[in-house]
């Protein structure tokens, strides 16, 4: 469906992204971006002019996007497309142009505060038994997140990781129910007050806690803590993607690996921890300093392709010769990688879909860092 | 129409053994084939330019639920509340708020979810009806406005089948839940709407309804006993394959099960 947007939404999107007018239409953003390639007609240039102008733009074309932010980084003027298009979205919303599933998830995150329509009394099972404080005060907070505390498949990642804090005598506590969803997804989507909201209630609990450092599980939470939660009050605590602090345990000899995990392992690197926060290197040390035999994938780094999941991808159904995730584990599969690792539970959901769709499983192995890791640290986690 | 405020079904759990619900951890949301409800009317709105009027039979909380139906695109919200109301069965529910909707000074069109997640009864539309001497429609997939004629067209599910019938206004329309998608409201308008808007709330005296007539004195529902039923056995399998292959895996493992007996 074509949608034309009219002149109030037009100006109302120069004052939400007044650097919009700033495109001069290069198009280097459609050259990297990975939806481009493999959709016809996709272009975030054109996306980008339909905007500026108010010409008419797909609807499909708007929440197609992942906010991956291969053109952030192409982009020579500086501008950030996909915050264009969560603007764009926020217009959109206001029209009742969304899909289904991007619905459902914002209605489940405003009424239950995550994304799946799970009652939010059931966030902190996954940690059950593990014996790790969910009240009181502590100094090192271990925010979950959504998609790991949800995710059955996820719930072994971090209680490794959990296992792993403790090991190295760490002092750290969880929310447990006080979580709420980060609302960084809900911030792509154009959802601003909702994000505001929730992150509002994150802050207090934050806050309550006493925590001067949070170890986030997730790079989507991360993003959210560290780069969007300071505006709105955050202050005085030290945001760290989990794999962070694993790299700093094991620098300062708090953890150790005796067992070398001794396979060859592609890392992939999730967006919102590379590309868009510029960690690249402690996830690799980690993975290298358990022994892993690292091979470098052609597109990685800041060429990293998109998992699919960010930006409310992961709640779209999406064609399967679209699914860029199906192009990553071939990639890996390719490159002669036993195991892809990647950091980020939203990536390790839509590659274990990916094995699924291609076949690949029992050729190629999908595990998150904390899994190896904990692999190599001797620590065996029931779940 | 009509909307109920129900604790929200992902969080009910039922305790064993003291044979209660148990509603501690839930939210109270709006029962989900209200919203479809008030999706039709919005969509009725939109076409004729009707006004929307809520009526609601809850404790003083629902009026902020009520408020969700304001930011949606309702005109106006009414909450029948009062001490008197509490542990009324579906006979003074549907009195008390017929009561209401003839004070506001009755409708063409009342529309309604068909059940809720939490009783389930689907006796409220149809006695809503009887107390209003309106015609009545329950169970309505579709249905569509003919104002020339002052009626109204529509699609009633049934076991087996359809009925497209048609009926006089003013007419009680019960939906079925699913029946269309309501409409996204925006956080901020939805808190906005939380903070400015009170309903106007209507106690027992004000709709001139005697002590009698209304909670458990006016209700002849009895309940006798409260059971569980039991619970399927979760089991937990992890199937490998390709797609078409796992598939074929999950059908055979269902129908070693059971899971297919009595379906065609």
């Amino acid at each position: 469906m074509t949608v034309k947007l009219d002149d109030e939404a037009v100006e109302a999107l120069r004052v939400d992204v007044p650097s919009l007018q700033a495109c001069y239409q290069c198009g280097d953003c459609t050259a990297v971006c990975p939806w481009a390639a493999r959709v016809p007609g996709f272009s975030p240039r054109r996306v980008m002019r339909a905007l500026q102008v108010g010409s008419g733009y797909l609807e499909a074309e708007l929440w197609r996007c992942t906010a991956c932010a291969a053109c952030t980084v192409a982009c020579p003027r500086g501008l950030n497309p996909p915050s264009v298009i969560a603007a764009a979205r926020r217009r959109a919303l206001l029209a009742q142009n969304l899909p289904a599933g991007v619905q459902r998830a914002l209605e489940s995150m405003a009424d239950r505060g995550n994304p799946f329509g799970t009652g939010a009394s059931s966030r902190g099972r996954w940690a059950e038994g593990l014996g790790v404080l969910d009240h009181g005060q502590f100094p090192v907070l271990l925010f979950a997140g959504c998609t790991a505390s949800f995710d059955p498949r996820a719930h072994g990642a971090l209680r490794t990781l959990a296992r792993a804090l403790q090991v190295s005598k760490t002092k750290f506590g969880l929310l447990g129910r006080r979580e709420t969803c980060c609302g960084n997804e809900a911030l792509a989507m154009g959802e601003v007050g909702l994000f505001e909201e929730l992150a509002r209630e994150n802050i207090r609990a934050i806050e309550e806690s006493g925590a001067t450092t949070v170890v986030a599980a997730s790079p989507h939470c991360y993003n959210a803590l560290k780069n969007e939660y300071p505006r709105l009050g955050l202050a005085g605590v030290e945001v760290l993607h989990y794999t962070e602090m694993l790299a700093r345990l094991l620098s300062e000899h708090k953890l150790a690996t005796p067992g070398k995990i001794a396979r060859r392992v592609a890392y992939h690197d999730p967006c919102y921890l590379g590309r868009v926060n510029r960690v690249f290197d402690a996830p690799r040390a980690v993975l290298e300093g358990a022994g892993a035999k690292l091979i470098e994938l052609e597109s990685n780094r800041d060429g990293a392709v998109c998992c699919g999941g960010g930006g409310g991808g992961a709640f779209r159904e999406v064609p399967l010769s679209e699914r860029l995730s199906v192009a990553r584990v071939k990639e890996a599969a390719d490159a002669g990688a036993e195991v892809l690792a990647t950091a980020c539970p939203v990536c390790v959901q839509m590659f274990e879909d990916a094995l699924a769709v291609t076949g690949l499983q029992g050729t190629l192995e999908v595990r998150d860092t904390s899994e190896l890791v904990s692999r190599a640290m001797g620590v065996t986690v029931r779940h | 129409m009509c909307v109920k405020v129900v604790p929200d079904p992902s969080e009910i759990t039922f305790d064993p053994q003291t044979k209660t619900v148990n509603r501690r951890n839930a939210r109270n949301i709006l029962n989900a084939a209200d919203l479809n409800a008030l999706e039709w009317a919005l969509k009725v709105k939109a076409l004729t330019g009707a006004t929307v009027w809520t009526f609601s039979m809850g404790p003083p909380f629902a009026a902020q639920n009520l408020a969700d139906t304001i930011a949606m695109g309702a005109d106006d919200a009414f909450l029948v509340s009062d001490r008197a109301l509490a542990e009324s069965d579906t006979l003074p529910t549907s009195l008390a708020l017929a009561k209401a909707i003839e004070k506001a000074g009755g409708a063409d069109l009342v529309l309604c979810g068909d059940e809720t997640s939490d009783s389930a009864t689907g006796q409220v539309p149809a006695s809503l009806a009887e107390h209003l001497n309106y015609a009545q429609l329950t169970f309505v997939r579709d249905f569509a406005l003919e104002p020339e004629k002052r009626a109204l067209r529509a699609t009633r599910e049934l076991e087996g089948g359809q009925a497209v019938v048609e009926s006089e206004l003013p007419c009680v329309v019960s939906v079925l839940s699913g029946s269309n998608r309501p409409r996204y409201t925006l956080f901020a308008t939805r808190q906005g709407a939380r903070r400015s808007f009170k309903p106007k709330v209507w106690g027992i005296a004000d709709l001139g309804l005697a002590r009698e007539l209304v909670g458990a004195a006016g209700s002849p529902t009895r309940v006798s006993a409260v059971t569980a039923a039991p619970s399927a056995k979760r089991e937990s399998l992890r199937i490998k394959g390709p797609p078409r292959e796992a598939a074929r895996k999950l059908v055979e493992a269902l129908e070693a099960r059971g899971a297919f007996e009595g379906v065609r």
